[in-house]
């Protein structure tokens, strides 16, 4: 191998990637250039991250200090001092001089056209700043505004109705206490309370599936429910998916990944009068 | 800046042996937090690339634009980044590429510059002197020290040429470079052991040839 390996090479060599008539020539190659096999030496400290013996290690101010410098050049804010130079030097090329040299002379033949050709150029730039201001300002307000009112609606107090249910199958809970289980019509929101029998197995979470009665898909989902002195307490997200009519709520225990059903619980929400 | 005499402050290797490098390049490309991934990048990797060019005989100024324009490169080209491979040992291909144009520009430079006669330097404009042997003086032994000096020479040579190929190798790094068991190792790829083992009988095998010319052969 008389020519000098790529890094490209170095690096398939180092990891056992080339021919063996390729490695062998490539041995005998960094035998004898001493250039080639110090950048093989680099790359073994590369690899292993390890800098050179003798090598200055930086300080983490030195190298925060390196970082700042370098963020404005990764976003192109800021040019190296050589390219400064080299763009200062630069000369237009030679068809775009001779453009520039036609439309000159064109431009001096007419000083009033001279003058319409800048003036309007400059004046539709600033009417085009204004027009986006203009506009940013206008949708700015209109954003502000739907922010506001949504703003408004969460921070104005619910009336929240708490419906405390108990199992479906509990014989303390008749048709006289289902004043306990219904939401009356004007409640904006309303928040259940399913009470835990003591003597059921106990889980790590729970979920609730809330249905209308009758209805195959549940209307809501409550997950990550915790017994709380025996009771799953959630606010339901949304009055406006619950219009009047029965419902039932499923309550499932979650542990190790499994899902189980606990108890049925059902209420009812009026209908206004 | 401190003398280096201790290992890496951080192992870039977790205990599964992949790259952290390829794992901020894994954040990196799939956008998550790509300044701050980039950040911890140039943060864990900037002190390699920074000696890499001040062993390379830069000066800090320019080790310093150097190592910039690499993390340049690497942000430039990240996306490209397969991540079969590992970060580090790209991360030093692109290292090299600009040390290597570097060198390049360098010596064009070098080679644009304004010629100089050799004897316009040693004797002044216009020439004097008797020309290269002026220059080059032999302040050595007589003729008969260098014909025994180049008899050594001479006799090691080819005393070397006989010996199998990875031993002689072995050798001449040792010998030539005075480079150390584990560098040898790193160049041949072989283990420590082996490097030892080839000097070991190259000596064995040397000395039995050439006892007549060297009175003691060390490496």
């Amino acid at each position: 191998m008389d020519e000098h390996p790529t890094p490209e090479t170095l690096v398939a060599y180092h990891a056992g990637e080339l021919p063996a008539d390729e490695q062998e020539a490539l041995r005998d190659h960094l035998t004898l250039c001493h250039d080639c096999a110090d950048l093989l030496l680099d790359l073994v400290s590369f690899a292993e991250f390890t800098p050179p013996e003798q090598a200055p290690i930086l300080v983490d101010s030195e190298v925060e200090g390196a970082w700042q410098r370098f963020q404005p050049r990764l976003v192109g804010r800021e040019e190296p001092e050589e390219r400064k130079e080299a763009l200062r030097e630069e000369k237009p090329a030679p068809a775009v001089a001779q453009i520039g040299e036609r439309r000159r002379r064109d431009m001096k033949h007419d000083e009033s056209e001279l003058a319409v050709v800048n003036w309007p150029r400059k004046v539709w730039t600033a009417r085009a700043i204004a027009a986006t201001l203009f506009l940013g300002v206008i949708a700015l307000s209109l954003w502000t505004g739907a922010l506001y009112q949504r703003l408004g609606e969460s921070l104005r107090p619910h009336s929240s109705v708490p419906i405390d249910l108990v199992p479906e199958d509990n014989a303390t809970r008749g048709p006289e206490d289902e004043s306990e289980s219904t939401v009356p019509p004007n409640a904006e929101t309303f928040s259940i309370s399913l009470r835990l029998d003591s003597s059921w197995k106990e889980f790590g979470t729970y979920e609730a599936e809330i249905f209308n009665a009758g209805a195959i898909k549940p209307s809501a989902i409550i997950s990550g429910l915790l017994n709380r002195e025996g009771v799953c307490f959630f606010d339901v997200p949304s009055r406006r998916d619950f219009p009047p009519g029965r419902y039932l709520v499923d309550l499932y225990g979650i542990e190790g990944g499994r899902r189980e059903k606990v108890a049925r619980f059902k209420f009812q929400i009026a209908a206004p009068q | 800046m401190e003398p280096h005499s201790t290992s890496p402050t951080s192992d870039p290797s977790s205990p599964s042996g992949e790259s952290s490098g390829n794992r901020w390049v894994e954040q990196w490309q799939q956008g998550i937090d790509p300044e701050e991934s980039f950040r911890q990048i140039f943060h864990q990797y900037y002190r390699l690339v920074f000696s890499f060019f001040v062993k390379k005989g830069f000066s800090a100024e320019e080790c310093n634009d150097l190592a910039q324009e690499t993390f340049l490169r690497v942000h430039k080209s990240l996306a490209t980044f397969r991540r079969e491979s590992r970060f580090e040992t790209w991360l030093f291909q692109i290292s090299a590429n600009i040390y290597r144009n570097t060198l390049r520009a360098q010596s064009t430079r070098k080679r644009d510059a304004p010629e100089v006669s050799l004897t316009d330097v040693i004797d002044g404009p216009g020439g004097g002197g008797g020309g290269e042997s002026d220059i080059v003086q032999d302040e050595g032994g007589g003729p008969l020290e260098d014909l025994l000096a180049d008899e050594r020479s001479r006799m090691l040579h080819e005393a070397l040429q006989d010996l199998p190929s990875q031993m002689r190798r072995c050798v001449i790094l040792r010998v030539d470079r005075d480079l150390k068991y584990r560098e040898i190792a790193d160049i041949m790829l072989v283990s420590i052991d082996t490097v030892k083992a080839h000097l070991f009988q190259a000596r064995q095998l040397l000395k039995v040839r050439l006892a007549d010319y060297f009175v003691d052969l060390n490496f």
